[in-house]
């Protein structure tokens, strides 16, 4: 009975430590299985990572405004409102900012995971979310000009950006 | 020596001792089975107090289990992702309001269990059977934080989680399964509570 409550102890005093979650590192590298955690977190809670060295790898798209300006960012399709898989399907990611001319995006309208996959470091711009107005797509997948969208995302400061060339291992879409 | 005048001294006194043993050795089966009840109730734990429920997956969508509940609590990490045996920051976000006190009742809940948990496995080992009381109390104590915390989930419905989260698709819901703790607390402390008082009897009768 002693060992009994002896474990009991120590197993409650190791979850302790972690019991609320990985919060106490650093750097974060978002692995296929904590991409969307990790994501919507940031989403959630940007003021955490802001000093934190991140790196992930996702595919790179062009987001253009209804005032035309063009937004490149990496992302992942993800479902809607970062994490309901009820809803319709979205992307979740950053827009990226770069002092170096950034991959282009390419085959952009397909619904598949032949894109263009870049593997990225770097950090946070701030806490503070780009509002970014779209036009809203039909349920054929057309852009509707009536109807608009609005995507909020975290800017990302872009250290490095590597190109990879075999993205099979990676999601396309992601979910928790 | 002792054995010999104990015997010879009084035939009713005896008899009283007798009587005091028969009924502590019914006691026995009560601490064992309380605890049982107890170690069922930390599996139990892994419920989830608060939950996306979604019939489109089907399943639990996204969940605070009551240990994330009450290590949440304890550590006040409430917006770190990755937590074990659940994921309390999405629901903060909606909910910060209902979230604290989730976590606050989640960590008073089980830390009122943990101890009626050690309190009976000392009433084990020890035969202590003068701690059924004190288990009870804290068995009740952790009952009625998991109705609290049953009740704080359920406020969650007052946030925009299903506007926002789920896009109000009326396959998802928030659900709580806190009230299944306080259900089966109440049977571990049924089991004490009648240890107490064959226990108090028992010792009524060497009066």
């Amino acid at each position: 009975m002693k060992k009994f409550l002896s474990l009991l102890l120590a197993v409650l005093l190791c979850f302790s430590c972690f019991g609320c979650g990985k919060g106490k590192a650093k750097d974060y590298v978002l692995t296929e299985d904590t991409f969307f955690l990790l994501m919507t977190n940031m989403q959630y809670y940007p003021e955490q990572y802001l000093d934190s060295t991140l790196e992930f790898d996702c595919f790179t798209y062009a987001l253009t405004d209804v005032n035309d300006q063009t937004y490149i960012c990496g992302v992942r399709k993800s479902s809607s409102e970062y994490g309901c898989t009820c809803g319709r399907d979205t992307i979740i990611g950053f827009v990226l900012e770069s002092a170096e001319p950034l991959p282009e995006p390419r085959n952009q309208s397909a619904d598949n995971g032949d894109k263009t996959w870049v593997h990225l470091t770097g950090k946070l711009k701030s806490a503070e979310k780009t509002e970014i107005t779209i036009h809203a797509y039909r349920n054929d997948g057309t852009i509707d000009p009536d109807r608009n969208e609005v995507i909020s995302f975290l800017s990302f400061e872009v250290a490095s950006c590597d190109l990879i060339e075999d993205a099979s291992g990676l999601q396309y879409y992601v979910i928790k | 020596m002792a054995k010999n005048q104990s015997a010879g001294a009084a035939p009713g006194q005896s008899k009283k001792l007798r009587s005091h043993a028969a009924a502590m050795a019914k006691l026995t089966p009560f601490p064992r089975i309380s605890f049982i009840v107890y170690i069922i109730l930390c599996v139990v734990a892994l419920l989830p107090w608060l939950c996306i429920y979604n019939t489109d997956i089907p399943g639990i969508e996204i969940k605070v289990s009551g240990w994330n509940a009450f290590f949440c609590g304890l550590t006040g990490k409430l917006t770190t992702p990755g937590g074990i045996f659940g994921n309390m920051d999405t629901f903060n976000y909606f909910a910060p309001d209902a979230c604290k006190p989730l976590a606050l009742y989640g960590l008073l809940a089980y830390a009122f269990l943990i101890a009626a948990l050690i309190l009976n496995g000392v009433m084990l080992s020890k035969k202590a059977q003068v701690l059924h009381l004190p288990a009870a109390v804290l068995g009740i104590g952790a009952a009625i934080f998991s109705v609290l915390g049953f009740s704080a989930a359920d406020s969650v419905n007052n946030s925009n989680i299903l506007v926002e989260y789920c896009q109000s698709n009326p396959a998802c819901s928030v659900e709580s399964y806190a009230i299944f703790t306080a259900i089966i607390l109440l049977v571990a402390v049924i089991f004490n509570v009648i240890g107490a008082v064959k226990f108090f009897k028992a010792q009524s009768l060497l009066k």
